[in-house]
């Protein structure tokens, strides 16, 4: 199948309303989806570093659940260590 | 009593630490096993997206469908609350579970989302929305993030392809020791049960991959084509850790349903599944930490590519790759970074057309037969055995073979994704949701 965006919000499928381009991913969405005070779609506010907040997680730390991006945690194996506790652990 | 269908969906009732959702599954059929219900499948375990960043292994779900008794609906949901109370770690801040409690039939809504979450991520806010808006049964704690996976996996109800797995439990307080799943037995029940299980063992390590490496309470799973076929493959495994409890799922693993969408460069969002077509634009190359990185282009979009270090030999083949080859990238979309754009993390890949390769030499002698030597920067070629002396004669081209075939060209097994279709099921598909279930399909 061909994945077209179309004219339809990129996360919840509403096809009334205006348009909001979000300037993390540049998903198309509803005003339903777009958090204004963020100026983000509802998926990059949810998926932000948690640290920086500047780009989307990679992973969430094994030992805070801390969602972060990939300058902010580091895989030691198979785990993510969040830079926090990567310090605590220092 | 008239009985009823209802429909359980849960997620994230693990930690990296230990608990798994498929246990804690069968905890709950352990003790439904006790109301008399009649169960319309097995459960059901739904991989879904396995590119997003929440998740704590495999991004597994799980959905049990059976009738029961109309009015003890409440009883189970409190009975269910009390029980994952007991049994997540919430010393953990990501542990986020959720349940759904379904009556009758699918609110298309659900059905939606299920469809999305497995190559695209979805946000908890439309998860609670839909719940709200469908008047769906529910708990949760944390974030509300298991209400994703518990949504998605009620939503599939694997219509089409699946497979089943077989897991082995050991008991909880074994969950700090090695599992000793004995090799040379997983070794024999592959080669006894070939054909109907698959990714048992590794071909090119002999590494078994039945046995997991974490804390959790999955001693084993083996995955075949049938309920049947996995019970019987499981007996044939030995192990120094003893079998605490046992169940059969229903899955879409090994189904490549993640798969089923093809998108352009421009189109592509941040952890999205999907099928990318384009033109190798730059030649793969080798970087620190043995990654293989190279580009692919369409319609003047161009995106970065990598088939990481533990993916082994397929990187070998990644590198065979030329400037002009028009392939399908297979691939989860890695958010952009301080340090590069969005990247296609590589599945696998598929050449649709290899582009042609030359290979140029010295021209031949027309009047000797000897291979010619240059006479000189724009004067031609010599030949030095007679003498000869073109300045007219070019270089000859010849075609260079590829070591390269179309076709489809996946990872080794032990870097396979739950969802990968692995090549020993292509020519299989099973369907439909099943009449009747096994006898006895799980310990309880």
């Amino acid at each position: 199948m061909i994945y077209e965006p179309g004219n339809s919000c990129e996360i919840c499928g509403q096809q009334e309303g205006n348009r909001i381009t979000c300037r993390m991913c540049n998903a198309c969405i509803c005003e339903a989806c777009y958090g204004a005070d963020a100026d983000l779609c509802i998926n990059c506010i949810e998926a932000q570093c948690q640290i920086c907040g500047e780009f989307l997680a990679s992973r969430a730390c094994n030992t805070c659940g801390k969602l972060v991006c990939e300058d902010h945690g580091i895989k030691v194996n198979e785990s993510t260590l969040c830079d926090n506790c990567r310090k605590n652990d220092e | 009593m008239s009985k009823k269908l209802v429909q359980i969906g849960m997620d994230d009732i693990d930690s990296p630490d230990g608990g798994c959702t498929t246990h804690f599954a069968s905890l709950i059929v352990e003790m439904l096993g006790k109301w008399n219900v009649n169960w319309t499948d097995y459960p059901n375990l739904i991989r879904l997206n396995p590119g997003i960043p929440y998740r704590t292994r495999g991004n597994g779900a799980v959905a049990l469908r059976f009738m029961m008794e109309e009015n003890r609906l409440d009883d189970l949901v409190s009975i269910v609350e009390g029980l994952i109370h007991d049994y997540v770690d919430e010393e953990y801040p990501n542990t986020n579970p959720g349940v759904v409690f379904l009556e009758g039939d699918i609110p298309e809504q659900v059905k939606n989302l299920g469809g999305l979450a497995l190559w695209r991520v979805i946000p908890i806010q439309l998860a609670k929305r839909v719940i709200e808006h469908c008047c769906i049964n529910h708990y949760t704690s944390g974030n509300g993030r298991g209400l994703v996976g518990a949504l998605s996996s009620v939503a599939n109800v694997l219509q089409r392809d699946h497979t089943y797995e077989y897991i082995a439990y050991r008991a909880l307080e074994d969950c700090g020791d090695s599992r000793g799943v004995d090799v040379e037995s997983v070794q024999t029940m592959d080669q006894t049960m070939r054909g109907k299980v698959f990714s048992n063992v590794d071909p090119s390590t002999n590494r078994i991959l039945i046995e997991p490496h974490g804390p959790d309470p999955v001693l084993f799973g083996v995955r075949g084509e049938s309920a049947n076929d996995v019970i019987k493959a499981a007996e044939l495994v030995r192990s120094r850790q003893e079998v605490n409890r046992w169940m059969v799922f229903r899955s879409n693993q090994a189904t490549g349903e993640h798969l089923n969408h093809q998108a352009g460069i421009g189109n592509l969002r941040p952890y999205m599944a999907a099928v990318v077509q384009g033109t190798v634009e730059s030649k793969p190359r080798m970087i620190e930490g043995g990654h293989t990185i190279f580009s692919i282009s369409d319609e003047g979009r161009r995106v970065d590519c990598a088939a990481y270090e533990p993916s082994g030999e397929f990187r070998e083949v990644v590198m065979k790759l030329i400037v002009g080859d028009l392939i399908k990238v297979h691939a989860g979309v890695r958010p952009a970074s301080r340090t590069h754009g969005l990247t296609l993390n590589m599945e696998g890949f598929e050449v649709v057309e290899l582009a042609k390769s030359f290979e140029f030499s010295n021209p031949i002698c027309p009047k000797c037969g000897k291979r010619m030597k240059s006479a000189g920067s724009g004067q031609g070629f010599k030949c030095v055995r007679c003498g000869h002396k073109d300045s007219e004669i070019t270089k000859t081209e010849a075609p260079l073979e590829r070591d390269l075939k179309s076709g489809l060209y996946l990872p080794p097994m032990r870097a396979q994704r739950h969802l990968t279709r692995p090549l020993a099921r292509f020519e299989k598909s099973n369907s439909g949701v099943p009449k009747e279930l096994v006898t006895k399909w799980h310990s309880h």
